[in-house]
């Protein structure tokens, strides 16, 4: 704990390793990875399908268990915290995960619904008013028409439906917030504006923030650190000037020249999401 | 004949219209023959002349105007006798029913979620998978007849043995339901959300896996029917005066044998046109369910509105 | 090795037979004696004047009652590996003999209707397919909907009333035979009938067998039906029949092709419906006067009789779990799909 912020925190990851299955199966999503993230971090991951990018994000949230390695929070394990009732509900309204999957939602619960559970859960808001109240200004933060809170998850567009999914984390007011994927499933014009979203919601309520993309564009526009993953392993790390302008990996080199080769440059990393959100 | 059917098969394969055409008219048609025996069983003191257990005339009155389907070997009225044969099969069938979906239900979850966890819990859920898959290998009769021996032959005997009968289609329908929602993201997003296990097996678990175990819920009803008929012929049903219809076609055999047909022969139709009719509204109601639950939804929405 | 690896599948599903079986014999052990009522008492209450102690325990020796349930659990054990079930607390014949009289006769209806109903569910799959009539195929579909649904005695009794009460073509349903007694030979009356050249037997048992083999036929047929026409309809529109009209393959193969191919979809429903087929017999068997299995089942219930009650159970078990094993066998041998562990060799 740095400062008397009363939003810090440090979140540490030592040695963390996790591997699926046992015996000729087994498979090591993530290697020995050591990270530190706190309530200045805007931490980009990028790599592969498969690189372990996920399970990293997962294991933070404890919706998976590392194989070994410690999480701690606070100076306190993630096991630790999420052995109680009490100090569990404290951690998952600290720390929030939106997935990658846009099918998050229960489609039986209107976005009202699934919406109001962590604010009453996390938060104990009661009153009706409030919750109301903030779900209109959750709503308002991420340019969604609260008239779409009585709808169903199938009668809404995904990008709609995936600034819900953030809707439902931010309203927490959580001090990190670890995004997986929550953009690749959008159509570009739609990215940049919850992209911007995202970036604005960060920086007024000044949390950390985890950006988990296989797009270098979303990150770099997102993100002023970079971790670079493949089979598992963290390959490259640092700035994300750094690491753009001079890759030291051959990994990180290929994957800046396959996006070279193929964005076009209005959807270059820099002047994408800017110009985008003047569209907006 | 043969070749034009092949021809035309391989000209034109049969093209199931994409939306096919519903109507009041087949919704009417699907819930009939199901609101038909509910009908019967709910106005039977009605519909029957006479008291279903007392003797009310001569024995084996051939059928006449006043005793509609003749009388039987006491002089029992046959005609009201089935009647209320209707309502016993129909008491019988929705207890049952609604017994084991509801247990199917929360078993089968329970067999579901806890499947692959390890300690307490996971062995349990296995047992309980284990002596559901034990429990078709019986016989249903020979489970009725064990079930009846041993919890003495009572309506709550019966019950729990035909309960035991038709459970275990519920439960696996529901647990590979459950399987299949557990992988769902919003469970996760539940967890996240803070929610307990408890509260999101009750909350999104159950609800979202129920589709098929409701929808075999007639089935269940109409099985329910025939276990209850075939366990009162073999003589371990429902108590002896009591209008049940398997009892009343074994009781029956006697006169059958001296040519007096009509104490067997009108619960025996009963029994096939009930189970029949069953079957068919059990088949035809979810085709045209859809429709049923967009219109009424529908009208729902606009009254709601017009109110506004 | 790799022997086991090509075989494991039949080789695992095998040998949880016996593991079944000796687990719910277990079961059974355990239920039996839920069965209110004591059965020493009620033998010894069939006795006159006084009976002492020493009398009841002797008594109760004899039955294999004596010592805690767990002794008594561990002698059934001991029993069950040597396929001795005991012997019967009322009769005192060894419980074996009783389900083995019995289940022959049983199994034999059993076997007279699948066979029936398969027959006459070929003809109307044939029906089915030849004439392109449209109301023959209706009426061969509302038939085949009537599957699981009117119990196998309700369509006995309305043979009984037709052509027994009305028409007065076939004798009263009154056992297997009018006078004398069933030679003994296999258990299976009309093979010990011809065995032994009992022609005359063998004849009024036929004729006593047209009316409870018909319902039999006439209730399970759909069953199969179901699946057969099932799987004619999706088989007529598949590229392997449309490719042999297109080549000018003879009406007959194209036939013949499609009938077989259908045939696999009926193997399956086997499996499911054996346990009605039991339950069934045990109905017709008790309207007929032919006394099998099911007969057993419920005098051991009435008359407390622990040890035979627990062999039937354990017969009767063994019998569907053989049958749902042989069709698994079959299903899994036709579509290696339905093995198990196929899909974690392919990973
Ligand atoms: N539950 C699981 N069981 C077994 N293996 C898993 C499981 N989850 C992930 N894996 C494996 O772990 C590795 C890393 O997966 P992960 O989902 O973290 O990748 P990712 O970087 O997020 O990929 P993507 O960009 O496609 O989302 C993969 O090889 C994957 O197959
Ligand atoms: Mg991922």
């Amino acid at each position: 704990m740095t400062s008397s912020d009363g939003t810090d925190f440090e979140l540490t990851l030592s040695a963390v390793r996790k591997d699926f299955g046992r015996g000729h199966r087994k498979v090591t999503a993530v290697q020995p990875v050591d990270l530190r993230l706190d309530a200045h971090s805007e931490l980009g991951v990028i790599g592969e399908s498969g690189s372990g990018k996920s399970t990293l994000a997962r294991m933070i949230v404890g919706l998976e268990h590392p194989t070994s390695g410690v999480i701690s929070y606070q100076g306190r394990s993630v096991e630790d915290w999420l052995s109680n009732r009490a100090s569990r509900l404290a951690y998952r309204q600290q720390v929030q995960y939106v997935a990658q999957d846009t099918t998050s939602f229960d489609p039986r619960q209107t976005f009202f619904e699934s919406v109001l559970v962590p604010l009453r859960i996390l938060r104990g808001v009661q009153s009706r008013s409030e919750i109301r109240d903030r779900l209109e200004a959750i709503a308002e933060d991420l340019s969604l028409d609260p008239a779409l809170y009585s709808r169903y998850p199938h009668q809404v567009s995904g990008g709609q439906r995936q600034r819900f999914a953030l809707a439902r984390s931010l309203v927490v007011e959580p001090r990190l917030l670890i995004c997986d994927e929550v953009v690749s499933a959008l159509d570009v014009s739609v990215q940049g504006a919850v992209l911007n979203l995202i970036k604005r919601h960060v920086a007024r309520h000044r949390m950390g923030l985890m950006f988990v993309a296989h797009g270098l564009p979303a990150v770099t526009f997102i993100s002023s650190e970079l971790l670079v993953m493949r089979h598992g392993e963290v390959v490259e790390r640092g700035a994300v000037d750094r690491v753009v302008n001079e890759p030291q990996h051959p990994y990180t080199r290929e994957l800046l020249e396959a996006y070279a080769d193929s964005s076009s440059p209005e959807s270059s990393p820099e002047s994408g999401p800017e110009q985008r959100e003047a569209a907006l | 004949m043969a070749e034009t059917l092949i021809a035309k098969t391989v000209q034109a394969p049969p093209r199931r219209p994409a939306r096919k055409r519903f109507g009041w008219l087949r919704v009417t048609l699907a819930f009939l023959p199901l609101v038909a025996i509910l009908v019967v069983a709910l106005f039977a003191p009605l519909i029957a002349p006479y008291d279903p257990v007392t003797t009310v005339a001569a024995s084996r009155l051939p059928p006449s105007a006043a005793y509609l389907f003749g009388t039987d070997a006491v002089g029992m009225d046959v005609f009201s006798r089935t009647i209320f044969g209707a309502r016993v099969a129909v008491q019988f069938g929705v207890i049952v029913a609604l017994c084991s979906t509801i247990g199917g239900i929360l078993i089968g979850t329970f067999i579901g979620l806890s499947e692959s966890s390890r300690g307490v819990v996971g062995w349990i859920g296995r047992l309980l998978n284990q002596i559901s898959d034990y429990l078709i290998a019986i016989p249903s009769i020979i489970l009725g007849i064990v079930v009846v021996g041993i919890m003495g032959s009572s309506d709550f005997a019966l019950i729990v043995a035909i309960t035991l009968c038709l459970i275990q289609a519920t439960i696996k329908l529901t647990r590979a339901e459950v399987l299949r929602v557990r992988r769902e993201a919003y469970l996760e997003a539940a967890k996240l959300a803070g929610e307990s296990p408890l509260r999101s097996a009750l909350v999104h678990v159950v609800p979202n896996s129920i589709g098929p175990a409701m929808r075999n819920m007639p089935l269940v009803f109409g099985n329910c029917v025939i276990i209850l008929a075939s366990l009162g012929f073999i003589g371990v049903g429902v108590k002896a005066p009591t209008p049940e219809w398997g009892y009343m076609i074994s009781s029956a055999l006697s006169s059958l044998m001296l040519g007096r047909w009509w104490p067997a022969i009108f619960p025996a139709i009963f029994v096939a046109l009930s189970v029949l009719a069953i079957a068919y509204s059990s088949r035809a109601i979810p085709q045209v369910w859809p429709y049923l639950a967009a219109n009424v939804k529908k009208r729902f929405r606009t009254e709601r509105n017009s109110r506004a | 090795m790799s022997w086991y690896r090509a075989n494991r599948w039949w080789v695992l599903r095998l040998a949880r037979l016996p593991l079944d079986i000796f687990v719910f014999g277990t079961i059974a052990f355990f239920l039996v004696r839920l069965l209110p009522g004591d059965p020493v008492s009620v033998a010894i209450s069939s006795r006159s004047g006084t009976v002492s102690p020493e009398a009841i325990a002797a008594v109760r020796t004899q039955m294999g009652l004596d010592g805690t349930v767990w002794d008594q659990l561990l002698r059934f054990w001991g029993g069950l590996f040597q396929g001795d079930l005991g012997h019967s607390l009322v009769t005192g014949a060894p419980v074996i003999d009783e389900v083995f009289s019995r289940l022959p006769s049983t199994i034999e209806l059993i076997v007279l209707g699948l066979i029936g109903a398969f027959v006459l569910c070929l003809v109307l799959g044939f029906l089915y397919l030849r004439f392109a009539n449209r109301a023959l195929r209706a009426s061969i579909r509302v038939y085949s909907s009537f599957a699981t649904t009117v119990p196998v005695f309700v369509v006995a009794i309305f043979l009984i009333v037709i052509f027994y009460v009305i028409l007065d073509w076939l004798p009263a349903p009154l056992g297997r035979v009018s006078s004398g007694t069933l030679p003994v030979i296999t258990g299976f009356p009309l093979v010990d009938e011809l065995l032994t050249g009992n022609v005359d037997l063998f004849g009024e048992t036929l004729v006593q067998y047209i009316m409870p083999v018909a319902a039999m036929v006439l209730t399970y047929t759909p069953n199969l039906l179901t699946q057969y026409i099932g799987g004619l309809d999706r088989e007529l529109v598949q590229p392997t029949t449309r490719f042999q009209v297109a080549a000018g393959v003879p009406r007959k193969w194209i036939f013949f092709s499609v009938f077989r191919r259908s045939l696999s979809s009926v193997v399956v429903v086997f499996g499911l419906f054996f346990g009605s087929l039991i339950g069934g017999a045990v109905t017709i068997e008790s309207l007929f006067g032919f006394g099998g299995i099911g007969a057993l089942g419920v005098r051991s219930v009435q008359s407390v009789d622990f040890t035979a009650l627990q062999g039937f159970l354990v017969v009767v078990v063994a019998v569907c779990l053989i049958a749902m094993l042989v069709v698994d066998l079959v299903n899994m041998w036709l579509d290696p799909r339905r093995r198990p562990g196929i899909e974690s060799e392919a990973s």
